[in-house]
Parts: structure tokens; sequence; C-alpha cells
């Protein structure tokens, strides 16, 4: 399993920068991130190196700031291999809340984060479908 | 500690006083303020036709207007040369409210603020910090006189520059704080953002709150913020009346004690003038007596209240108005609903995943009116879904239908994001033009 951070984040110009600024004045690496056209505001969602330390800063910023836990497995550069994933969650009757992906960087391969109601339960129904769940991006 | 015998008086001897302070002002004012002379001839009063308290209800209104009409010193009883004080009142628009005090006026308002400085629990021992904003608004210079006079160390550290005030408190050992509701709210957010822990680290224990209504969410806010055992009071007054110093809370909390021997309250009908019943609710009326350099009598606040005239358990048998339901001028009629910024505010405060802080907005969209109402969102646990924070919304508002019977948008921003107010907070933006 993996810590992931979500952010409350405004829908204005320059909103979001202002969270990657106080990530990146604390020296906080992002590895993967997400948000979606809502009308009002959106739930930054991104996984990164140091959760707890990105939690701490954001909220001293005043943005309000969530930890949660997400399941990330590896990606094989290969075809089918996503359709192979959701086969297997399908079987296990697993339903994804919301799913993205973390980019490749350095010879490290990207990963298919998702979200779903008890990661714990969908990292064992993985587990048993012989898929490795990663506990860390990097 | 009860600072005036007065405040204990029984209602024979407050009544006793009124009526032989009241027969004064009246033949006082009848001789030195013509702009009321013409408006008793008018109906035909004369001083000698108040006979009783209940002659009062003879007399005209002074409205906002007459200050408006007669700027900036016609209503004035006394000539400049006898001021020692002059005040204006913060008016949004047009000409501010001119005010002033002989120094007789000085010596009475003085006393009565600090009376209701004891009411909130002040002593000589404590440190007030002053964190209204000084200059011409009456609030500060009051508060200041009234605390000093009971022998407080005051400190005049005005309003704004948060900082600032939160190293005073740290560094003088400020025990009370005098403030806007909201600006003690947004003090206390930004003490307890800079890791301090009021109620360990800091001495403050008493507020006396003014300038603007408290609502009893809003009290528990400040708890919330400030700690359980801070006590926390508001006080009322207005410019035109001396400003602070009209009546306060006591540690009961039943509703504010007014200075009986120095104001006249009634409670009126605002649409036909009628004087009600005590226990209705209705618009504050307040006659001042003993005032030299501007009698007023019934002075019509705007402002909703009730009477009630049962001693209090803290021994003061003055009369005790309730805390203002809200000013018959900040209703908004919304899609033909009366709805007061209060009702709002009591209904955003009891849903703990929001701050205190709001703004309301009103404009009209295809002939109709459309309220939005901005809250900002605290609670983290949201963000694990979007059904989560509309779920939210939803519940909003559910309670705000079920508070006004009126439907509104909810917009939700981040913490922090609202304006915070350092005087009187303007949450309310009615872009309809007509204003109905």
């Amino acid at each position: 399993m993996l810590k992931q951070v979500a952010v409350f984040v405004e829908n204005q110009p320059g909103s979001l920068r202002k969270v990657t600024t106080a990530l990146h004045e604390h020296s906080v690496s992002i590895y993967a991130f997400n948000s979606y056209d809502t009308p009002e505001f959106c739930i930054l969602r991104m996984v990164v190196d140091n959760p707890v330390k990105a939690k701490e800063e954001l909220t001293k910023k005043g943005f309000v700031t969530r930890i949660c836990d997400v399941i990330a497995i590896r990606l094989e550069d290969e075809m089918g291999v996503m359709d192979k994933i959701l086969g297997s969650l399908m079987d296990s009757n697993v339903n994804i809340n919301y799913i993205y992906s973390s980019f490749g960087y350095s010879n490290q391969m990207s990963a298919v984060i998702l979200h779903t109601d008890d990661a714990a339960e969908t990292e064992e129904a993985l587990k048993k479908e012989g898929y490795d769940c990663i506990n860390s991006l990097f | 500690m009860i600072w005036a015998p007065e405040e204990t008086y029984s209602r024979e001897e407050i009544q006793a006083i009124q009526l032989r302070k009241l027969k004064q002002t009246v033949a006082y004012i009848y001789e030195k303020v013509p702009a009321y002379r013409q408006k008793m001839d008018a109906v035909g009063i004369k001083p000698a036709d108040i006979q009783t308290l209940k002659d009062l209800e003879k007399l005209p209104f002074t409205n906002k207007s007459d200050f408006r009409d007669n700027y900036p010193m016609g209503l004035f009883a006394r000539p400049r040369k006898e001021l020692v004080r002059v005040h204006a009142s913060s008016g949004t628009t047009g000409k501010p409210t001119v005010v002033g005090y002989t120094r007789n006026d000085m010596h009475v308002w003085t006393n009565n603020v600090s009376r209701i400085a004891c009411m909130g629990g002040a002593s000589k021992e404590d440190v007030a910090q002053i964190a209204f904003g000084y200059g011409m608004f009456t609030g500060a210079l009051g508060l200041h006189a009234g605390l000093e006079n009971i022998g407080a160390s005051v400190m005049p550290t005005s309003s704004g520059n948060t900082k600032k005030q939160i190293m005073y408190m740290q560094d003088l050992g400020t025990t009370l704080l005098v403030a806007t509701p909201s600006y003690a709210l947004h003090l206390g957010e930004v003490v307890r953002s800079m890791g301090i822990d009021p109620e360990e680290d800091l001495k403050v224990r008493i507020g006396l709150f003014g300038g603007e209504g408290m609502t009893e969410p809003m009290r528990d806010e400040m708890h919330r913020v400030w700690g359980n055992s801070f006590l926390c009071t508001q006080n009322y007054g207005m410019s035109e009346l001396c400003g602070p110093g009209v009546a306060g809370e006591c540690p009961e909390l039943q509703g504010m004690h007014i200075n009986e021997d120095w104001f006249i309250p009634e409670i009126i009908n605002p649409e036909t003038g009628e004087v009600l019943p005590p226990g209705s609710k209705g618009e504050l009326v307040i006659t001042c007596l003993g005032k030299e350099a501007l009698p007023l009598i019934r002075y019509r606040t705007k402002d909703l209240s009730m009477l009630m005239y049962e001693p209090c358990a803290c021994g003061r048998t003055t009369v005790r108005m309730e805390n203002l339901f809200g000013r018959s001028d900040d209703m908004m009629v919304i899609r033909g609903v009366n709805v007061f910024p209060t009702q709002i505010e009591e209904v955003i405060l009891q849903i703990p995943e929001l701050g205190p802080h709001y703004e309301i907005k009103v404009e009209r969209k295809n002939r109709l009116d459309v309220m939005t109402i901005t809250v900002e969102l605290i609670d983290d646990r949201l963000l694990d879904s979007y059904s989560k924070l509309s779920e939210l919304e939803k519940r909003i508002r559910k309670s705000l239908k079920a508070a006004l019977g009126l439907d509104a948008t909810i917009q939700l921003v981040a913490p922090m994001s609202l304006q915070r107010f350092e005087g009187k907070a303007k949450r309310v933006t009615d872009l309809r033009g007509d204003g109905l």
C-alpha cells in the first residue's frame, strides 16, 4: 500500500501552482498526480516521497490536506497489461473509485494507482492473482 | 463585582429616578434643541404633559435621518466650546453621524462602561488589550476609559497587525481582550495556527465583545478557539446613545443588563411604532437620560430585541435586553422571505466541517433572487471523495432550507480564504440594486 496526499484546491488560475511551490520549497518530490475538471473546486491527489511533511507544510499554508491509502502496481510495458489487471479486479468483485498512473523515470517502470473502499482487502485479492503491490514509487 | 449601587435598586427606585430624569430631559431638549422642539410642537406635546413614565409613549421618535438632516451638530444642546470630545459613527454611506460629550457626559459614559466591564468579569487586576480600531469610533476609547477607570492596565493596541497583537498578548500577559467577535475569532485562529494553545500558553481569560452581535453558536466557536474557561460576553451601545455602556452581559449570559438609570428602553412594532408589552420581540427604542451635549428621546436603534424585567441571578435588578436577534435594516427579503444574516450564521456554525466565517451574496437571475453562501471547508475527511463533498453541500442546503425556507447555492472555499474583518464584519453583498 501507498500513501496518497489529497488537497482541496479552488478552481482558479495559479491555485495548483501554490501547492507545487509549497512542496518544492520543502524539497518534497511528486511522483504521481491527478485532478479533474470539476466546476468550483477540485481535489488534487498526489503520491509524494514524504506525505507527512507534505501535509504539515500544506496545512501551514492553509490547505485542507488529507492522507489516505491507495494501491500501486508496477506496469510492465506489455500489450494487454491493464486489461489483465482490471479483469482480475472484476473477478474479485472490487469496485474502483478512481484510478491514475505515475510517470516512469530513471529506469523505473510506471505504476497504476487505484483507490478502492478497502485498500487492504484489494491488496489481498491482487496478491492472490499474482500481482506484486508496491509500497513505494521511488 | 457590581460597580454602581443603581444596578441593584428596586423597580420602584429605578422608576422614580427614570421619571425625575425624564421630566428634566424633556424640558431640557424642548428648550435647547429646536429640531426636537418642532417635532413635539407638531404633535402638540409640551414638557408639562410628561407626568408618568407611560407618558413617554406620547413623545415623537428620533431617527437616524434626524442626524443626517441636522448634520453635523444640529441636534446638540450645548455650544461647541462646552464639548470636550467629539466622535463619529462608522457610516458606510454618506456622512457619518457626529456625536459629542461635555465633561459631565464623559464622566457618566466612563462609569457606565465601567459597569459593563465589571459585569463581564473585569477587575483592576486585568491587563486589557483593546483591539477595537481607535479613531472616531466610540468603541475603543469608550472601553479604554471604562477599563482604566476600574484600575485595569489598558493596552491600546487598536485593530489590525494580528501578529503584533499576539506578541503583546504573550509578552505583556493580556488577560482581557476587547474586540469585535469576528476579529476575536480571527485572532484565535491565528494564535492556534502559530502552535500556541491559548489555555496553556496565554493568560487571556475574558473577552468583552461589541461592535457587532454575537450568536450563541459563535460563542461556542469562541470557546473552541480560546478555551472552555474563557468568559466571553458581549455588550451593547451605539455612538448616538453614547457609544458602549448602554448594556452588557453578566456571567449568567441571560441577556444584557441595561443601565436603566441612564437609558429607558422600549420595544416597539417597527411597522406601526406601537409600544409592545414586556416579553415581545420588536425594535429597541432608547431614551437617554441626563445627557448634556446630545440629549436623545426615543431613538430608534433598528436593533431587534426583547426586554426581560425579572431580576437576574447575578444580583442586578436592571432590565435585560435579549441578545440581538438582528437589525431591522439587516433584514433581507429574498423571494418574499424575511432573512436575517444571523439565521444563516447559526446554521453554518452548527456544521462542524465548516469554519466560522461566511459570505452571503444575493443577486437576481432571470427575475429570481439567488442567494449564494460561501463557506470555508476545514475538515480534511471530506477529501476522501467528491461524493463526500457534495453530500456536505446537500446537508448545508437542507439545513438552510429548514431554517429559512429558502434554497441557497453553496460555494466551498479553502480555509482562511474569506476576508477577515478587524472591525464590524461585512458579510452580505446584495447585488439586486433595488435592495428588495
